[in-house]
């Protein structure tokens, strides 16, 4: 796997309202810490972090940071977390962790699901993704972009579980293997009007009810 | 509806509700989520009215998330009555929620098919709601 190159600056400034400043000049704050260095604080360019993460299944990713006025920061690093706004989902803060190449790390890599489960398409269950992450550890210079499992096989009742995954490479997996990743369960039977109605007004005496209990426990 | 099973306290103060989400602000369990864009209040009843227009909308198949949960009693004075005399009786049961938080997840449907339940679903809501697809 070819590790991308990222361009990044230093950052002499912190807090809240410098971080603000940097965000309105078109750049992402971030910070650079971990293995033998001090952590740092490092800025990246926005357009660049953004079509760097659009071409990559997760976020966890393994880059090449170039740190243009600080060469001595320069080193292989591997995205650790990345800050959305709640609101606007535009990128507000990256973690990046150094690492070395020739170590193994934890990562989490996608799990995505292929084709329509049998069980989907002839009988109308529902398909249940139950686990959309794996950990993994493995090389830096190994880590999988995405893993695909085929579903179009299960049938109701059927599920793919972490230990019929396949990794590639000498990656090795972290997660319990027990785990489901994805099952086919029967459909839920939709109530009529009628039953959730009268569900609903049965709640609310209930809720009355015990409203009016505690009134009285408390008036005691 | 979702109600509390027991509270330390029976009535509280209405508190604020100043800034942005401090969690849930990202589709986690399901593929599509409703998000809200607003702060407020939203009540049980509310909740569960959008509950059952997303079940009835997706019909057969699909699972529903909610991820919020109405721990916030409100009181209210009865009507006609003079001031003072002591805060009212527990009325209602209300979730705060910010901007940024996804109310509700979906999965096992087609995108457009969450698109119809979400929009559905937040007629049911006093405030303003966004469909958000999972990252």
């Amino acid at each position: 796997m070819e590790i991308p190159t990222l361009k990044a600056n230093s950052r002499s400034t912190d807090g809240k309202g410098a971080a603000r400043r940097t965000r309105a000049a078109g750049k992402v704050p971030a910070v650079l810490y971990g293995g033998t260095g001090e952590p740092v604080s490092i800025q990246l360019d926005y357009g660049e972090f953004e079509s760097l993460l659009q071409h990559h299944a997760g976020e966890q990713m393994v880059v090449n940071l170039n740190v243009e006025d600080k060469s001595d920061w320069s080193s292989p690093a591997f995205l650790k977390v990345v800050q959305h706004h709640p609101l606007r989902g535009d990128v507000q803060h990256v973690d990046f962790i150094r690492i070395r190449l020739d170590e193994k790390i934890v990562v989490s890599v996608p799990l995505t699901l292929t084709g329509r489960p049998k069980g989907v398409v002839d009988e109308g269950g529902v398909l249940d993704h139950q686990l959309r992450e794996i950990e993994l550890e493995c090389l830096a210079t190994e880590i999988p972009e995405e893993i695909t499992i085929d579903v179009s096989h299960l049938d109701i009742g059927d599920s793919i579980h972490v230990s019929d995954v396949k990794v590639p490479g000498s990656a090795e997996i972290i997660t319990d293997t027990d785990r489901a990743v994805a099952a086919v369960h029967m459909p839920r039977v939709i109530k009529s009007l009628e039953e959730e109605e009268a569900e609903l007004a049965e709640a609310e005496a209930e809720a009355e009810a015990e409203a009016e209990e505690a009134e009285e426990s408390e008036e005691d | 509806m979702l109600i509390p099973k027991r509270v330390k306290h029976r009535k509280v103060q209405r508190g604020r509700r100043r800034g942005m989400t401090k969690g849930g602000a990202s589709v986690d369990f399901g593929q599509y989520g409703l998000k809200i864009m607003e702060a407020g209040w939203i009540t049980a009843r509310q909740i569960e009215a959008a509950r059952i227009a997303l079940t009835r909308s997706i019909r057969r198949g699909g699972k529903i998330w909610i991820r919020v949960f109405p721990d916030k009693p409100i009181t209210k004075k009865p009507a006609e009555t003079r001031m003072g005399k002591g805060k009212g009786a527990p009325e209602e049961w209300v979730a705060v929620v910010k901007p940024g938080r996804v109310m509700f997840e979906l999965e096992g449907v087609s995108e457009e098919l969450a698109r119809e339940a979400v929009r559905l679903a937040g007629h049911k809501l006093p405030l303003a709601i966004k469909f958000v697809k999972r990252a």
